[in-house]
């Protein structure tokens, strides 16, 4: 299969909570020291509902928050990300995280259930020098309420460097 | 290290915003700790971030920064100027590996200014004189006048 029919090709559904504890020590590890990632107080003071999250919290809200009760019924032909990447390198080459975008159309609060699907966008293959290949592949999810309402877009593109081998 | 001010000494309100006006630029010096701490705040365990043995064995010099990792604080350093929840976009492309002794800088001003609405340039760059990320945003700041009414404080 060529890479460029991997376009189409959904990431399974996923249903994500946003937690206090999570996103105080994320906000840690990304040095956002604004005190409304930590306290209560302070997020209410700044005219939060509740806890806001770092701009870039969202691209790995799931792996603290998908709970398997919580979890969508899986679609057979829905394909893991890290599946896809491993495929995409399966004639070997360098994966790179190439550009990342977020569309923010509403706050993240902690407390949120996030509904989240994704899709990749466009595969497109440049040829290089001597045989060489870089694939881009973008991938776009959606973050949405529980009722269907936008929060985020987040648009990932990987770079696979290829060498062709003598 | 300089005491920390008040937030509100540096946010960035709608009636101020030109363009060329530049945030206040933060620095960091990134340490082998910052990649632990973002690989378990992450998820990201991809050994090139934390296991010195295997990047090395990859023929890297060392283990490097994780992208997400440069992302995450250069947009701390944007949230700050213009405000927790105003973002509307944030784009990052990653133009080259930040090592551990680089000592990162934000780089961010504004190119567009319409109404409240502002799109910046924003950059990662280092000491050496590398850039790390290259990026564009936009933000739909607070005025000075609602954030009065909000609360005064």
């Amino acid at each position: 299969m060529a890479d460029t029919d991997l376009v189409g090709t959904t990431l399974p559904a996923a249903v994500i909570l946003v937690e206090r504890g999570p996103v105080a020590r994320f906000a840690e590890a990304v040095l956002a020291t604004s005190p409304v990632y930590q306290s209560a107080p302070a997020a209410a003071e700044a005219g939060f509902p509740s806890i806001p999250v770092p701009a870039t919290f969202t691209f790995i809200a799931g792996y603290w928050g998908s709970y398997p009760e919580e979890q969508p019924e899986r679609d057979p032909a829905a394909v893991n990300l890290a599946d896809l990447l491993t495929d995409l390198r399966k004639d070997g080459g360098l994966l790179l995280h190439g550009e990342q975008e977020f569309r923010y159309h509403a706050p993240v609060l902690v407390g949120q259930r996030l509904h989240s699907s994704g899709v990749v966008e466009d595969v497109s293959v440049k040829e290089g020098k001597g045989g060489a290949t870089m694939t881009a592949v973008k991938v776009r999810t959606e973050l949405t309420t529980p009722s269907g309402d936008p929060v985020v877009t987040q648009l990932m593109t990987f770079l696979i460097r290829k060498t062709l081998k003598a | 290290m300089p005491p920390a001010g008040p937030m509100e000494d540096q946010l960035l309100y709608a009636e101020d915003a030109e363009v060329g006006g530049a945030a206040p630029e933060r620095s960091h010096e990134l340490t082998r700790t910052d990649l632990v701490r973002y690989a378990g705040a992450s998820g990201d365990f991809n050994p090139m971030h934390h296991d010195e043995v295997k990047a090395q064995a990859a023929g890297m010099p060392s283990v490097f920064g994780h992208g997400m990792f440069s992302a995450g604080f250069l947009a701390s350093a944007l949230t700050d100027y213009v405000g927790e929840g105003t973002l509307t976009r944030y784009a990052v492309r990653f133009t080259k590996q930040a090592w551990p002794g680089d000592v990162l800088q934000t780089k961010i001003t504004i190119t567009g200014v319409a109404g409240p609405a502002v799109d910046l340039r924003c950059e990662l760059v280092t000491d050496k004189g590398v850039t790390i990320i290259t990026g564009e945003a936009s933000a739909q700041l607070t005025s000075r006048a609602s954030a009065a009414e909000a609360g005064g404080r």
